[in-house]
């Protein structure tokens, strides 16, 4: 093994990418902070109104109505099998597009490689597929209705 | 760079053990019989078996090869290892044709899970550099966390649970220690063909000054290696999990854990040792040899107060993983003769005809019964007197009373130890001979001393019979001609060390 170092010029790029990523911080932090700021002083002003209900207080679930707590919420077990699918797919394409983009200078041998690495693939889909991982089966049993808070007491706790 | 077809060449063993995995889980996805799991996993070991005796062939006229760039090596050291796990995994599924039928209908998966897991202990066997080892490593260890748990049993389970955790924790613990080896020598190389190329051996700062090992970061990095090994060959103090995961788990995987995971970590020590570090071998001698006698100690000690059979034969693994350390432990003061390493090789082969000898047995008792207490024994001698008369040889030679190879092996073990100037480390070899033969023998005579509590006869399948067969051949033909075993073991003990 043999180490060479790395010239200056290409230590000073590599540093350069961290700077990038710094600046890139302190703007996620200040484009957030001035807009709370704002917020503030328009309070301050009276200018904000202040009408808060429990839909507003609310946490943001794509849309759904909320149920249970936000926090350590019970969840389907079934919803393992998706998420492992959803892995499945998702390290596929991880691994495919890195070959995409070079794809023309590897060669035929990069793509007899790909094939292999996307049937290895197609085997788990396969498997996943036949076995019934994605069916929803309603059989399983579901997580108990008392684990979850009454609604209104959702509500009180926002209002 | 890129791959060629030499290297798939040089993996072919453990490529067709994977590629008959796949097969097994996809035919079992299209077809409906269950049968044919079983029957296409032991015809198709003959791909690997074929391999693996090819490239013998081939570095038997050509030397020793690497592949992959350095990553693997292919050299007779570690076609002895492939052929033993091969060999293994064939009596093994022979063995459990019964058994997995409660695992229906996951069957398939189970025999390609252990096919799994054995391609990767094939590769530890291979495995040339320090990242070669851990992949291997980790390879080999996944799908047994599952195999573990496949009773679905409460026990089962938390044997798994153990298995997880703990295999986990160990791997962190030798990755610390390859992390150390790396920084103090600059490579991860253990094995190289091309002298020009630094590796480990050659990169290792001068032995000798205050600290064992020339410095603290090579002697921190042989320690935590060493701990997270241990965990692998059930050396003490990193036994714990043994007999927990050994009556939790499924007995053909138990058996499994102790014949070819133990020979795959034997394999990988030695290599690490005899070649990386050989040169400070004056130093971890000492190390094995207080950490072998300790081993055989508490395994023996233990094993007497066992009520349970499969918890028996895990802390009997235990005490046979003491005495193969004291192979270890016998590298000659000179370093040139090799009588350690090969001694260890001839008692890993022996080993593996014995221990499955008595898990075959077990498997097939537990299997009616559907108890293994050592109490449900009692009487088995009457029940089925060819099956006790298995169980018995196998714990004869597990003892070490000849004519059975477990008497040979110990020989050259001892051997090796007295020509290492351990003449002590053989004493106490020999004394815990002594005590092993008090538990060893309480299982026998339970057998055939107590009255049966039922009458009932117990049979066993006709494979059963055949893997039963086969493992007590080779316990008595090593025990009466152990030659020919150990020309091999020597011939791939040489290729150990440059």
């Amino acid at each position: 093994m043999r180490r060479t170092a790395p010239s200056m010029a290409t230590m000073d790029d590599y540093l350069r990418q961290y700077g990038f990523i710094f600046i890139l911080g302190i703007v996620a932090v200040l484009v957030p902070a001035s807009v709370l700021m704002v917020s503030y002083l328009g309070t301050k002003i009276r200018a904000r109104p202040f009408r808060p209900n429990p839909i507003k207080y609310d946490t943001y679930e794509c849309g759904m109505d909320t149920s249970g707590t936000v926090r350590w919420e019970r969840f389907n077990v079934r919803y393992y099998r998706f998420a492992l699918l959803f892995l499945l797919f998702d390290v596929e394409v991880v691994f495919l597009f890195p070959w995409a983009t070079q794809a023309g200078a590897l060669g035929w041998g990069a793509f007899g490689a790909i094939l292999v690495f996307v049937a290895l693939m197609l085997v788990g889909w396969a498997y996943e597929w036949r076995r019934g991982g994605m069916e929803w089966d309603e059989t399983l049993p579901q997580p108990a209705a008392e684990a979850l808070p009454e609604p209104a007491a959702v509500e009180q706790a926002a209002a | 760079m890129g791959l060629s077809a030499r290297d798939l060449l040089l993996v072919s063993p453990e490529l067709a053990l994977v590629v008959l995995a796949i097969v097994i889980v996809l035919l079992d996805l299209v077809l409906d019989r269950k049968g044919f799991v079983l029957a296409v996993g032991i015809a198709g070991l003959a791909v690997p078996l074929a391999a693996a005796l090819g490239l013998w062939a081939i570095v038997a006229d050509g030397g020793p090869e690497m592949a992959f760039h350095g990553a693997l090596v292919v050299d007779a050291f570690a076609l002895f290892f492939k052929l033993l796990i091969v060999g293994i995994l064939g009596l093994l599924l022979l063995s459990s044709a019964d058994y997995i039928e409660r695992f229906s209908p996951h069957q398939a998966e189970f025999v390609a899970l252990v096919l799994l897991s054995a391609a990767g202990l094939m590769l530890l066997a291979g495995a040339a550099d320090l990242i070669a080892v851990f992949v291997s490593l980790e390879l080999a260890s996944l799908p047994v966390v599952a195999l573990v748990a496949f009773s679905k049993s409460e026990r089962s389970i938390e044997a798994g649970i153990k298995y997880l955790l703990l295999s986990g924790l160990s791997s962190a613990v030798l990755l610390y220690g390859f992390a150390f080896l790396y920084g103090a020598t600059g490579t991860v190389r253990l094995v190289a063909l091309d002298p020009a190329l630094p590796t480990i051996a050659t990169m290792l700062p001068a032995a000798g000054g205050a600290l064992p090992f020339g410095g603290f970061a090579v002697l921190l990095g042989v320690v935590l290696a060493t701990a997270g090994f241990g965990f692998k060959l059930s050396m003490v103090p990193f036994q714990m999990w043994t007999p927990d995961v050994y009556e939790g788990a499924p007995t053909p995987v138990a058996a499994f854990l102790a014949t070819a995971s133990k020979a795959a970590a034997f394999a990988i020590v030695l290599r690490l040792f005899y070649t990386a570090l050989g040169g400070a071998s004056a130093d971890w001698s000492i190390m094995f040899a207080v950490l072998a006698a300790v081993t055989m100690t508490v395994g023996n000690v233990v094993a007497i107060a066992q009520s349970n059979v499969k918890r028996l034969l895990g802390y009997s693994a235990i005490a046979q993983a003491g005495y193969m350390l004291i192979g270890v432990a016998a590298v000659a003061s000179d370093g040139g003769s090799l009588l350690g390493a090969e001694s260890v090789l001839f008692y890993l082969g022996g080993y593996a005809a014995m221990n499955l000898a008595a898990f075959f047995a077990v498997i097939a008792i537990t299997n009616a019964t559907g108890d293994d207490r050592i109490e449900a024994l009692a009487g088995v001698g009457r029940r089925t007197p060819l099956i006790a008369l298995v169980l018995a040889f196998a714990l004869i030679s597990l003892t070490g009373i000849p004519p059975t190879v477990g008497f040979m092996g110990k020989l050259f073990l001892f051997n090796a130890a007295v020509s290492a100037d351990l003449a002590w480390l053989a004493v106490v070899g020999v004394l815990n001979s002594v005590v092993s033969a008090y538990y060893y023998m309480g299982i026998v005579r339970t057998m055939y001393m107590r009255e049966p509590a039922e009458p009932r006869r117990i049979g066993a399948p006709v494979t059963a019979w055949v893997a039963m067969g086969v493992a007590t051949a080779g316990v008595a033909v090593l025990g009466v001609w152990p030659a020919w075993l150990l020309d091999i073991a020597r011939t791939a003990a040489g290729s150990l060390v440059p």
